[in-house]
């Protein structure tokens, strides 16, 4: 076939499907995608009302699988998962009749074994199967690196979209993102504008690597770009990882957008919710949930005269959804390849790695598994700017022995089944003492350390049985700040541990059982070495 | 202008300060988040809107936990997708 007859059956199809896509802004750097056919002449304007359908997704978070369900007569079905979503959209594309918008809405990927594995590539290829039109990413979506969203954004052939992502060096949006696009359907322009979560510097764990971008404010973003947006669309739609609380404040603060279609704080909107004429939608998470609103538009006003006010949200459910088989097959192989992964050794370890008890069963003091949990977490050196001093883990957050011999990634996941993540942050002497004080509770001491030594005292009554802390070698000083490396579960105060309430300059790590298997495989084989940590009065 | 580190939810109404970035789960402590994750319970925001444990918690926000029975769920689930697609 000539390349002149291919591109006149592409612009047939895109005809067809009343779809193109206009020039982005000048002003930023094009994105990575495969080269677009000539633009179509423009597409006739219908005399009636015409229905445009907007699908979205967000927060899928890596679930490929969805989750099994009985109903009352017996019936078996999965909700959920990616799969399930792509068929539903694939049903739900189909009724619109072509004149759609899909969106995702950000943190597409992290958050499962098999997804992690495979760093968002299987669902920007199905998302690419799909036709989604845009995608704005979440904070999420930073958590292997910036290399790593910016190859997804070169394989999606869609732009990732963020107006409010500006490099510090250049003053612009990075190279593989745009700050809006502008969609075309039946002769009616849509300006497409995306949000990413300003908060991801302060919560991500790469911070580090974020410090050349700047994220600025929805607002301000907003307010700086809406009237270049609506120079060149008859509608806007904003594709936000603000939230659910930071969607309804741009929308008060920025009249002019028609729909905000938002993320980040997992929230079912089944009903929109208006904030003045602006429309805002949220689909859950973990693929559950499609999106769908139909918006009634008069051509000749180019105003929207009506739009679903309920029942908005579509269940991905495994007996409704039609995903295309290429799409299936490539997720069922990941999940194949995920189970024998996950039973693969890591690396091996010279001893039994126990975990010590009392009596009554609960675990106590230090031991090999506790300490090479400790051990990894201050390894990891996870803590922001400046190293931490020390590391600390709850007793409780251990379940399972692993036996002298191979350590596989699935036998950590059953001694550390808690998904805590790290956490750094400031803390004064005298509240690292208070946490152990707590920790304390005799006969069980539950707490693990490294980088730090204790007495603990059982004789002595609560609140009173800590001396001789050290740590890093050094006496601690009770004014002193230290880095202290924990997990988030600590950080709210588990455990009775109010005490890292006081905490200050927080930073976010990667989830511990990662950091743990990361570990073992840099040292192996281990041998954790006990004694010396927790010493008990008089021993 | 350096963001605020904490952020304050209420849980059945009773106020709970906790670090920004943490997450629903956090708010709701362990033995309910299991429950919620099971179905057995059910996490909604102010607007009654469902919320899951996963989510990203917000200044203000207000979350109100109620039990569930998991062939509710289920059986409500399938009859939502039922009306969509008929």
């Amino acid at each position: 076939m000539s390349k002149k007859v291919l591109a006149g059956l592409i612009v047939i199809i895109l005809i067809a499907l009343g779809a193109c896509v206009t020039p982005t802004p000048t002003a930023v750097p094009p994105t990575p995608v495969p080269p677009t056919p000539a633009p179509p002449p423009p597409t006739p304007t219908p005399a009636g009302p015409l229905t445009v359908t907007i699908l979205h997704t967000n927060d899928m978070h890596g679930a490929f699988e969805g989750e099994k369900m009985k109903g009352g007569d017996g019936t078996v079905f999965e909700f959920g998962g990616v799969v399930n979503a792509m068929g539903t959209i694939a049903r739900l594309k189909q009724e619109a009749g072509g004149r759609t918008l899909i969106f995702d809405v950000g943190d597409f990927w992290t958050g499962t074994f098999a997804s992690n594995r495979d760093e968002g590539k299987a669902i920007i290829a199905a998302m690419n199967v799909m036709g989604y039109d845009a995608l704005a990413f979440g904070n999420h979506d930073f958590d292997h690196g910036v290399e790593v969203i910016k190859a997804r954004a070169a394989e999606a052939r869609f732009p990732f979209v963020a107006a409010n992502l500006i490099e510090e060096a250049t003053g612009k949006p990075p190279a593989w993102v745009k700050a809006y696009i502008i969609k075309e359907i039946a002769g009616l322009r849509f300006g497409i504008i995306g949000l990413t979560y300003t908060g991801t510097p302060v919560i991500s764990s790469k911070v580090k690597e974020l410090k050349p971008f700047k994220f600025v404010n929805e607002t301000t973003a907003l307010q700086g770009i809406l009237p270049e947006v609506k120079s060149k669309a008859d509608f806007v739609l904003v594709v936000s990882h603000a939230g659910l609380d930071g969607d309804k404040q741009f929308a008060a603060a920025v009249p002019g957008i028609d729909v905000i279609v938002g993320g980040h704080t997992h929230a079912e909107l089944r009903n929109p919710t208006i904030v003045g004429s602006t429309l805002i939608l949220q689909a859950g998470t973990k693929a559950q949930n499609v999106g769908r609103l139909e918006l009634k538009i008069d051509p000749a006003t180019k105003k929207i005269i009506e739009f679903t006010r309920s029942n908005l949200l579509v269940p991905a459910v495994s007996n409704k959804a039609t995903p295309p088989k290429e799409i299936a097959d490539q997720f069922s192989q990941l999940v194949a390849d995920a189970r024998e992964a996950i039973n693969r050794p890591v690396g091996e370890t010279l001893i039994d790695l126990t975990i010590a008890r009392l009596p009554d069963g609960r675990s106590t003091g230090e031991y090999p598994s506790g300490n090479l949990v400790v051990d990894a977490m201050l390894a990891a050196n996870q803590a922001g700017d400046k190293p931490a001093d020390f590391a600390i883990h709850n007793n409780a957050g251990l379940r399972t022995d692993i036996p002298k011999g191979p350590i596989t990634y699935g036998k950590l996941y059953e001694m550390l089944p808690f998904d805590n993540v790290l956490t750094a942050m400031d803390l004064k002497g005298e509240h690292i003492k208070a946490v152990l004080e707590v920790a304390a509770s005799c006969p069980r001491v539950n707490t693990l350390v490294a980088g730090m030594s204790f007495v603990y005292d059982c004789s002595k009554p609560s609140g009173s049985r800590i001396s001789n802390i050290m740590i890093q070698g050094k006496a601690m000083d009770l004014q002193k700040v230290y880095r202290v490396q924990t997990i988030d579960y600590l950080s709210t105060g588990g455990d009775g541990q109010v005490a890292f309430k006081e905490g200050t300059n927080l930073v976010y790590g990667d989830p511990v059982i990662d950091v743990v298997a990361e570990y073992v495989k840099k040292n192996s084989p281990i041998n954790p070495k006990v004694g010396g940590r927790i010493v008990e009065a008089g021993k | 202008m350096k963001r605020e580190e904490h952020v304050t939810v209420f849980v059945n109404d009773k106020p709970k300060r906790l670090f920004l970035g943490l997450k629903v789960k956090h708010a709701i402590g362990a033995r309910w988040t299991r429950k919620v994750r099971e179905h057995r319970a059910l996490v909604r925001d102010a607007d009654g809107n469902r919320v899951d444990v996963d989510g990203a918690l917000y200044d203000g926000e207000r979350l109100y936990l109620a039990p569930m029975d998991p062939t509710t769920f289920a059986d409500e689930v399938r009859r939502r997708a039922e009306g969509a697609f008929g």
